[in-house]
Formats: C-alpha cells, structure tokens, sequence
C-alpha cells in the first residue's frame, strides 16, 4: 500500500474507532438494553420453580394467558397469585400505587405534580393504612400478607434475573416491594374511580352562576325505568379537581334471568363493566383453585381476589350505583386559617408537612405539600376557597373481605354474609347460585344527613362548622360504627327476582332516603333498552340461552336515536337543503349504532351539536362550560317552546324545531370538513399505553367500532383521558360461562396474549370460561419446609 | 495460513457465544476481524458480515420464541439491530492502526 493510501485508512480506522468509542459511550443505557441476544429488554423471563414459604402451588398458562392457580392451601395459592400478577403486570400495579400514594412525578416530572398533590391531600394512603390495620390478623389479613409475599418474590428474582418488565428498564427505575397497604391502595382507587364526584360542588356554582338552570338537574329524571320497577366553592377548585373526579360516563350493564324463563331451568348473569379501556386492561383474569375455592374470573391489577366471576356454585357481578356517598364542608376559621370553628369550639386543624419527590432536569427536588385534615375529612384548596371532603372510602372498609367471602361462598346465605361487608364503592351486585337463586343487592354504605335533626339531601355544601349533613359513625381515617347510615336491611334489594337489569340508572323510585339526585344515576336509556328486550322476549313465551344473553351484550340499539329522530319527525324542523338529505338519512334508519352506518355517524354528531346549540348560549355567558351541561334525557324531555331553546345572542326566539335545524348544518360541516363516510370513521377504537405517545408500537390498533355511550354494547369513543366501554364482558351459567377481554392478559409488548383478544372483544365474540385446568405447567411453587413452620 | 483458517473462525464463533451473554462480543469480534484479516477492507467486511449474521440468528430466535413482533418495536427495534451492526464493523477498523 501506497504511503498515502496507507495513511488514508489510518484515518478512516482512527475516525471509525472514535466513532464507535462515541456511541458506546452516548448509547450506553440503549446497548444494555438493546444488544442483539443479551439486551436486557430480551430476556425472557424464565423462572420454572420458585420456593415458597407457604407450600406447594403450580401455574398453567392457557392460550389466552389466563393463569390457572392450583394450590395446597389459601396462603400458597394467594403467594403464586402475587408472583403472577407482578410477572405479567407489575408496572400497571406500579404505576397505579404511585398514583394514589402521590409519587407519579417522582418517575415521570413536572407534568404530574398537581396529580400527586391531590392524592397526597387527600390522603388515600393513610386509608390504606386504615384499612390494613383493621384486617392484619385475620385469616384474609395472612392471604394478603402472603399475596405480598408472593409479589415481592417476583420483585427480587426478576430484578437478579434482569426480567424486570420494559417500562422499568426503559425509565430505569426498580419498584419497591409491594406492601398490604398497596393493594387496599388500589381499592381505593377503585372506590374514588367509580363514588369519587364533585356533582355538589359543580351544582354549587350553577346555583350561583346559572340558578335559573338548577331546573335542569331534577332530583329525580323522569323515566320509568328504575332496577327496581316497584358561594362556599370556585368555579377555579372545581376546574382543579375534575381531572381526578370520577370519570363521567364509567358505568357498567348487568343482569341476571332466573331458570324459570331459561331453556335450561337454571339462572343466567351477564356483566360488562364499562371502565377506563387501557394498555394493559385494567382487568387481570385468573383461575384459582385450593382445598377452600375454584374461583374464576377477573381482578385488579394488585388484588389476590376473583372481583367479579364465578366459582362453581355461585356467580356474581356489578355495576356502579351511582349513589353520593360524598359530601363537602366549609367552615368558619379563624385569620390564620389554623383553627376552625365546629359547634362553637375553636379546632385546631390537623395538618401534616408530607414531601413530595418531583423528576427535573437537575434530579430529584423536593417540595412540601401540607395535608390538612378536619374532623369530617382531608380539606382541598383551590384560589382561596377550601372544603373539607367526607367520602365513604377515607375509613376502613371491608370491601375486600366481602369478596374474599364471595369466592368461597357455596350458597346464597354464605354470600349475603360477605354482602354485609361490602362498604365501598356502592355497587349493584347481582348473584346466581347453582341452587337456582338469584339476588339483587345495591351494596355499600349510604350516608344520612341532617340539619337541625331533619334527614336532607346531600347535594348541598354543607356548613361543617355547624355540624350541618355530617355522617354519624363515620371516622375518617380510622374505624367507622356506620350507624349514621341506611341500615342493611332497608337498602332496597330483591331476593329471588325472577329478572333485574342494572345499567346505572336509579335504583328505586320513592325511597325514604335520599341516595342521589339525577346528577349522580345516569341517564335511562341502557337500563331502558335491556329491560325492553328481556321484557319482549318473556312476554314472547320464548326461553331465554346463552346465545340470546351474547345477542344482548352485543345489541347497539340506540334508544336516544329513536326518541331524538322521533322528535325530528314531529318537529319537522326547518333545515337547508343539505341538511335535508342527511337528515332524511335518519328517517330512515333502523337506530343502531354499526361502524358501518352513515346514520350512525350523521345522529351521533348531530346529537353532540344539538346539546351544545341548545345550551352553549345560557351555560357560556355565565362562564360554565360543556361539562356543566345538563343530561340527554332531561333535553330530550324539554318541551318544543322551552325557553332553553332560544338563542339568548339573537333577537328572534328559536324554537326546538331551530335549534334542530341548526344543530343538522353543524353537524353537516363537521362531517364534510373531518371527511368521515361512516360511523366506524368517528367512532374509532384508541388505546394507548402510557409510553403510548413516545413508543406507539405499544398502543393497541386503531379499529373502527360499533355502539355509543348509550347502547348495551357499550363504547364511548370521546371520553378523555381513556376511552370508556366494556372492560370485561361476561356471561355465567353453571353449564358453559363465556367471557372477553379488550386486549389481552399480559401486560408484556413481546407475549402472544399482549392484544390477542382485541378484535375478538371489539366484534362482539367470546371465549368459553370453565373450570377445567388448561395449558402447560409453567412455574412451580414449592414449599420450603424450613420456613413453614 | 493455518491460524488464519482455523483460529479465526473459531475466534469468530467464540465472539458469537459471547455475543449471546454479552455485547462484549461483538467488540470481540471486530477485534478479532482486526487481527486476523489480511487488510482494512477485509477486516470491515468481516466484521460487517459478523454483525449481519448475529442479527439474522438474532431474528430467528425472536421468531422461534414467538417474539418477532418485536420488528414493531419502531426506534428500539433499529437500534437494535444497528448495535448488532455497528459494533463489530467499526470495531475492526482498528486494522488500520495496527497496519
């Protein structure tokens, strides 16, 4: 080689030499994770046999990834229960841990420091704690403990092994051991998720704002449809605490038919609880199987508990009540807010510095939140107004206990015995036994209040310092007596209905106490469609199956399409020529609501723009916003002169049939400019990961899809922040008991079972759920003989 | 000759067995491309040809593992394979310095 040919590569190899010295060194942390072969991200866990201290356990996975739990005693079976959940879905328990503990900005920065300033106020973590300390030492207490156990085993082999799952390897953080009051953690995030509402304090301001409109928030919706057929607040605090209310359309159908109207004499019970459709799902399902259960069906994420399913003698499932079991206090305080005035006693507040550890481009930084407590509860605080929160979930409650009785229960009389414990969150339960029973009970703790001795409502701001509406027996924090609320036997409930359907409406019409006012119970039409179709079917003589049970969970009838183009027909509204042919298109529809409709698409838009026409003029010059809009029933039912119609921004007076029109032109510009064709187009399946944004490879395909808010197949495809339908849909019988998922069981990108239930879910189909032990033998659990004793 | 023809090779392959512990390998391996090739472009394509059949090997894994959607993985999947590549290519440009 020529002497410049040879000093040519010299350079060549020093510039490939430096550069491959740059890229180890910038893409260190990347190729650790990402060699070929040994990446971290690779490794697959691999674990055959884990040594337990509570006795022998075996798992098999089926081809759904639905682990069959077998074990020789409860504590061995609650151990390999907590090794599993963690090994297939440990970052969502995680995560939702943090989320309620307040420490989400720790791991992901500034952006949820107001997330984790709520939830340190609120305290949720002492409740927790609260209701540990009411269950450690008990039998359930030592199958918590060993769940714990069982999960920190995982824990500490997959953080040896490397197989900690990819988000942590990815934010390069290690989780810390699970602890008991991390799972009573998550329920109370299942609580709050689904009680935790800030109606009073948004009815508050309408008053104040908008008092003429309060006749749009009845006490009561006008249907006939129940389950049963017999100045203290700011606009700016409500604004604060709405990204942690309860999100507004979570709800759920259930019903149960008994064998007398079935083909084969025995009950049927179909449950679909429309929650939060995330990445994983927020629903984990298992089989678990010792000496005491054979248990399946789904969980939370965190919780060594069959939430909703069926052993092989009893099955159950619910659905939101809706009630208010929430309630606000202002008080008279004294110039440096230490101190708060309650039946003429000066009180100090309790308050408490907690730390707060928040993510910045410097490193960690600690900020201090002050948590503050009255004796009703922990006290919110937004733009100089404060209100002290008394929700059901702040006490210890047994709401896991009452489950854990549920899945040994053999018979109706052992499961009422867990009903019993069922504190929070109100929940229609429906039960079948195999003994042919079925059971209605809205179980949970519901409030009494009072002022000056006289029961009232609890959808007011109530004055604390007066000691107006507060909860007598309730203490937060600690141990409630309860004795200030509906006692168990007077809650309405049926025992042995020969039919029920929940749907979240209300649960009975002229009760003696007060449970909610119309803001609370959602509107009629699933509650209203369900019954419809059961009531037809009965009336046809017809015996009810499985099929027709499927045919019903799929159903996307839409009974606000029939009232609203009903009403379209009678008013005969004055629309443009183009509005014109789309509305045509409506008259001639059989209402349901198909991917594949155009009617769909034209009604479901221009109901959206028919709300916002007839309230956005009044709501809007008195500063409230779409979220303060009243419910669809109660448009529905406003007569064609209402004053709500009128367009206060123009001289002439609008009418029903106006605003109708109108709403058509709207909803004509929207689907022209956005391009849409179908309803599939609009109502289009999003769920994303958390990582969801940066790495999309983890998000679930987008798949155009079929139902409404309002429709038994239930989707709502413009809630935020998650999308809202069925999160689990299940059908038992004591025969052959089916079930979907939307997604999959694991929580891992790489399984097979990541999204192999996705499209399956999203068209309607199910798979068999039965008691037969499936799949390959997977881990073994085996008992460390030392340690048992 | 003969160390070329037996040693390398077995060089290779003992690179490759490190590859599937250790990243370290495909280091390995780019140096081993360095020592043993006649010049510079030798020992790039060498350690070019390395890198392409750690990554091949590498995919049919994944996919005998049922994990090839792991080619879905965006960013992470080319990163991926760009390390598989990258390393053992220009690690063997250190034949020009030796030369």
């Amino acid at each position: 080689m020529s002497e410049v040919g040879l000093k040519t590569s010299k350079v060549l190899s020093a510039v490939l030499l430096i550069a491959v010295i740059a890229f180890v060194v910038m893409a260190y942390r990347y190729i650790v994770l990402l060699a070929p072969f040994s990446g971290e991200l690779w490794r697959e866990e691999d674990v055959r046999r884990v040594a337990s201290p509570y006795g022998y356990a075996e798992v098999y996975y089926d081809e759904y990834g639905v682990p069959h739990i077998k074990a020789e005693n409860e504590r061995a079976l609650s151990f390999a229960v907590g090794y599993v959940q963690a090994r297939d879905r440990l970052f969502q328990m995680d995560l939702h841990r943090r989320m309620m503990r307040g420490q989400l900005s720790e791991i992901f920065g500034e952006e949820l420091v107001e997330s984790d300033v709520f939830h340190i106020k609120m305290d949720f973590l002492s409740s927790a704690k609260a209701t540990w300390e009411e269950i450690n030492g008990t039998e359930f207490g030592d199958y918590v403990m060993a769940y714990c156990d069982g999960v920190n085993a995982y824990i500490v082999q997959a953080e040896k092994d490397g197989t900690l799952p990819m988000e942590f390897k990815l934010l390069n953080y290690k989780p810390e051991l699970w602890k008991p009051e991390d799972t009573f953690l998550i329920a109370k995030e299942i609580a709050w998720g689904l009680t935790g509402d800030f109606n009073d304090i948004e009815r508050a301001i309408i008053a104040e704002k908008l008092p003429s409109a309060l006749e749009l928030y009845p006490e009561e919706l006008n249907h006939s449809y129940p389950i049963v057929r017999t100045g203290k607040v700011s606009s700016e605090l409500l604004e604060w605490l709405r990204p942690f209310e309860k999100e507004d359309g979570v709800g759920s159908n259930n019903w149960i038919i008994s064998g007398k109207y079935t083909s084969n004499g025995m009950p049927i019970l179909a449950n679909d609880p429309h929650l939060s459709l995330t990445v994983p799902p927020v629903w984990f399902e298992m089989h678990l199987i010792s000496e005491k259960m054979n248990v399946r069906g789904v969980t939370f994420p965190g919780v060594p508990l069959i939430i909703i399913g069926q052993n092989e003698h009893v099955a159950w499932g619910f659905t939101n009540v809706g009630a208010d079991v929430i309630d606000f206090y202002y008080y008279v305080t004294d110039e440096e807010g230490n101190k708060y005035l309650y039946k003429g006693e000066w009180k100090n507040f309790d308050i408490e510095e907690r730390t707060l550890r928040v993510k910045t481009k410097k490193g960690i930084e600690e900020r201090k939140v002050i948590v503050k407590k009255t004796i009703h509860g922990p006290v919110i605080d937004r733009g100089g107004k404060e209100v002290a929160v008394a929700w059901t979930g702040l006490s210890a409650t047994r709401e896991f206990f009452a489950i854990y009785t549920y899945n040994h229960a053999g018979n109706m009389e052992e499961f009422l015995e867990g009903v019993k414990y069922f504190d929070v969150p109100a929940q229609n339960l429906v039960y079948i036994d195999d003994e042919g029973n079925t059971m209605y009970y809205p179980a949970g703790r519901f409030p009494l209040r009072y002022i000056n001795g006289k029961l009232v409502p609890g959808n007011i701001i109530f004055n604390g310092s007066a000691g107006e509406g507060e909860w007598i027996g309730f203490k937060p924090y600690g141990k409630s007596t309860w004795e200030g609320f509906i006692p168990f036997d007077e809650i309405p409930h049926l025992i042995n209905p020969d039919y029920v359907a929940t749907a979240n409406q209300r649960v009975v019409f002229d009760y003696q106490y007060y449970l909610g006012d119309s803001s609370y119970f959602t509107d009629p039409y699933r509650g209203m469609r369900i019954y419809e179709m059961l009531d037809k079917m009965i009336d046809s003589g017809r015996k009810i199956d499985v099929k027709f049970v499927m045919d019903m969970q799929r159903d996307v009838y839409s009974k606000p399409a029939e009232f609203f183009v009903n009403q379209i027909r009678e008013e005969n509204p004055p629309f443009s020529e183009k509005a014109l042919s789309y509305a045509n298109e409506l008259l001639n529809w059989d209402y349901k609501m198909r991917r594949n409709s155009k009617q769909a698409l034209i009604f479901a838009i221009w109901l959206k723009h028919y709300l916002n026409e007839t309230f956005y003029d009044e709501f809007s010059s008195a500063g409230l916003d779409e979220s303060y809009y009243p419910k669809y029933w109660v448009l529905q039912n406003l007569d064609s002169g209402s004053k709500w119609f009128d367009d206060i921004r123009t001289e002439e007076i609008e009418t029903k049939a106006d605003i109708m029109a109108r709403a058509m032109d709207r909803a004509v510009k929207e689907i022209e400019t956005d391009g849409y064709r179908v309803y599939g187009d609009y109502n289009k399946l999003n769920m994303n990961h958390p990582f969801g944004e940066v790495l999309r490879f983890l998000n679930y395909p987008n798949l155009p899809m079929d139902g409404s808010e309002f429709t038994v197949f239930n989707f709502r495809a413009k809630s935020t922040p998650f999308q809202i339908g069925s999160s689990w849909r299940m059908i038992s019988t004591f025969d052959k008991s089916y079930c979907i998922l939307p997604g999959g069981n694991s929580g891992r990108y790489l399984s097979e079972n990541y999204d192999d239930q996705l499209e399956k879910w999203a068209n309607g189909e199910y798979r068999e759920m039965g008691f037969e032990i499936k799949g390959a033998k997977t881990i073994v659990f085996e008992a460390l003989k030392s340690q048992i004793s | 000759m003969l160390e070329r023809k037996l040693v390398f090779p077995m060089c290779l392959i003992i690179s490759a067995v490190v590859t599937y512990f250790h990243w370290i390998g495909l280091i390995l391996a780019g140096i081993t491309s360095a020592y043993f090739s006649r010049d510079l472009k030798r020992a790039i394509t060498t350690g070019f040809l390395f890198g392409v059949v750690i990554v091949t090997l590498f995919m049919v894994k994944m996919a005998y593992s049922g994990q090839l959607k792991f080619i879905n993985m965006g960013a992470l999947f080319y990163l991926s394979i760009a390390v598989g590549l990258i390393l053992p290519t220009f690690t063997s440009a250190i034949k020009g310095l030796m030369d």
